[in-house]
């Protein structure tokens, strides 16, 4: 199995930590003077998500992770499965269970691009895109020309993901949404 | 950045100039190495390898022991395997050596060759006031509520549970470097000279009591933007002492599985004739890094 060697750290390598996969966040090479050299690392568990910070040995190895990202489209949810295709011409299918998709499921839309993470081959994130178009579903109705009073209310989208919205948007009309922090960007005019 | 440098050296010179403490150039490449059990010595292809300076430390002592002078000196160091945003392998060391002077005086003198670098350079990165001096008890009770220098190992290492990378064989000194350099150092922004070292870490300086009665390593660093500048001692100047020393490295590198290093011959045959003195050795990339404002010390080597 490959490895790599602290020497070697970078942000973005991937690694396993204790049997999970996890991406370099950051890493920093620490010694005092003539004392013992570490490095000290913060690792994203890829799986949950989760951020962990770690000390290493400098010189120290750890398993790398086989771990790919591949730029996706999101085709459709058999009510178990959610399917996504290669944007490669591969046309390749492959289908993530609901552990995989859970943290992305409020902003996954058909046909929008995304990047699926495999892990041995098996998808275990999905990340959506930063910023996504969504149809208001359901919220309280406009109040027309407040457009200024800062007020919000909040407004379910077709995914079922619930954002805070201004209190002149209406059902039925399309919004950006930053997926990162779950916050309206702006209305997007049809 | 390159006329800042270009400042920064002459400043340095002129201090120094003024201060009646001569420059001097001794050999990079010398036929042993530290012994110092974390520094790992770059060494030639040649047979047999000869060793390049991880300091000036041991050519200077020996300059120093036969002209008995004050003396200074500009120069790249080496040590392999340190890389980072603060480390370099090969990097520039300002190394200097008092005569006469005990700790505190060369306390005094390093204020004002920062006081007077600042004065000259007028430095975009450094706010300059003045250099606390706190002793590294007292930072290590403020911050943990104990006395480093009676902790027992078993105690620190409760207090180094997050620190992954000390396993179950951490000695004394990894454990007490692990604290300082992640609970401490990072909050030492403002400049500040760190006295009385743990007696483990005394590397080539005198051992000394102190009014608690602790036995202290009679050592300081310099410490500005949470970053370590310089690192003086008390020079030791007993032979069977400093053999003591090097037997001690040499046992730790065997421990650790890393290569030994020959007793350097001609710094034995200098020490216990040269009396009292002082020394200190300064990274000028982390000064100019410091001085500059910049947060690597890439940015500051151009």
């Amino acid at each position: 199995m490959a490895s790599y060697s602290t020497n070697e750290f970078k942000s973005g390598l991937k690694v396993m930590l204790e049997g999970d996969p996890c991406s370099i966040v950051e890493n920093e090479f620490v010694k005092p003077g003539k004392g013992q050299a570490f490095n000290r690392v913060r690792l994203k568990n890829l799986k949950t998500g989760r951020v962990w910070e770690r000390t290493f040995k400098s010189g120290e190895s750890i398993e790398a992770a086989d771990v790919m990202e591949h730029d996706m489209e999101y085709l459709y949810n058999d009510g178990e499965y959610w399917h996504f295709m290669k944007t490669d011409d591969s046309y390749e299918q492959l289908a993530a269970d609901k552990s995989a998709v859970e943290e992305s499921i409020p902003w996954l839309k058909e046909t929008d691009k995304v990047t699926v993470t495999l892990w041995d081959e098996v998808p275990i994130a999905v990340a959506p895109p930063n910023f996504v178009e969504l149809e208001i579903a359901e919220t309280d109705p406009g109040l027309k020309g407040d457009t200024a009073s800062g007020g919000s209310k909040p407004a379910t989208l077709s995914t079922g993901a619930v954002v805070k919205v201004p209190l002149f948007l209406n059902i039925g009309e399309v919004i950006r949404v930053d997926t990162r922090t779950g916050e309206y960007q702006n209305r997007v005019k049809q | 950045m390159l006329a800042f440098r270009s400042d920064l050296a002459r400043a340095i010179r002129a201090y120094f100039h003024q201060e009646g403490v001569l420059e001097v150039v001794t050999p990079v490449l010398r036929d042993s190495g530290s012994s110092e059990a974390h520094l790992q010595n770059l060494m030639t292809n040649t047979s047999p390898p000869l060793y390049l300076q991880t300091s000036p430390e041991y050519a200077m002592k020996c300059l120093l022991g036969a002209h008995g002078a004050s003396i200074y000196q500009i120069c790249p160091a080496f040590r392999g395997g340190e890389t980072g945003s603060r480390h370099s392998v090969e990097f520039q060391m300002l190394e200097w050596y008092r005569l006469g002077y005990t700790l505190t005086e060369l306390m005094d003198d390093l204020v004002s060759l920062i006081e007077f670098i600042v004065e000259e350079l007028n430095p975009p990165g450094l706010e300059f006031n003045t250099i606390d001096r706190v002793s590294y008890h007292r930072l290590f009770e403020d911050r943990f509520g104990l006395n480093p220098h009676q902790a027992d190992l078993e105690t620190l290492k409760s207090l180094a549970k997050d620190l992954d990378h000390l396993g179950e064989d951490a000695g004394l000194s990894d454990v007490l470097d692990a604290l300082f350099s992640t609970h401490i150092e990072p909050g030492l922004e403002k400049p500040t000279i760190v006295y009385e070292y743990p007696a483990c870490q005394a590397a080539l300086a005198e051992l000394n009591s102190t009014l608690e009665g602790d036995t202290v390593a009679d050592r300081f660093e310099l410490y500005i933007g949470g970053i370590e500048l310089a690192n003086a001692y008390q020079e030791l100047d007993d032979v069977a002492e400093l053999k003591k020393r090097f037997a001690e490295n040499n046992r730790l590198r065997r421990e650790l599985a890393k290569p030994e290093v020959p007793d350097d011959a001609a710094l034995i045959a200098a020490t216990g004739q040269i009396g009292q003195y002082a020394g200190i050795a300064l990274g000028i990339d982390r000064l100019a890094m410091v001085l500059w404002g910049a947060d690597t010390l890439n940015e500051a080597r151009p």
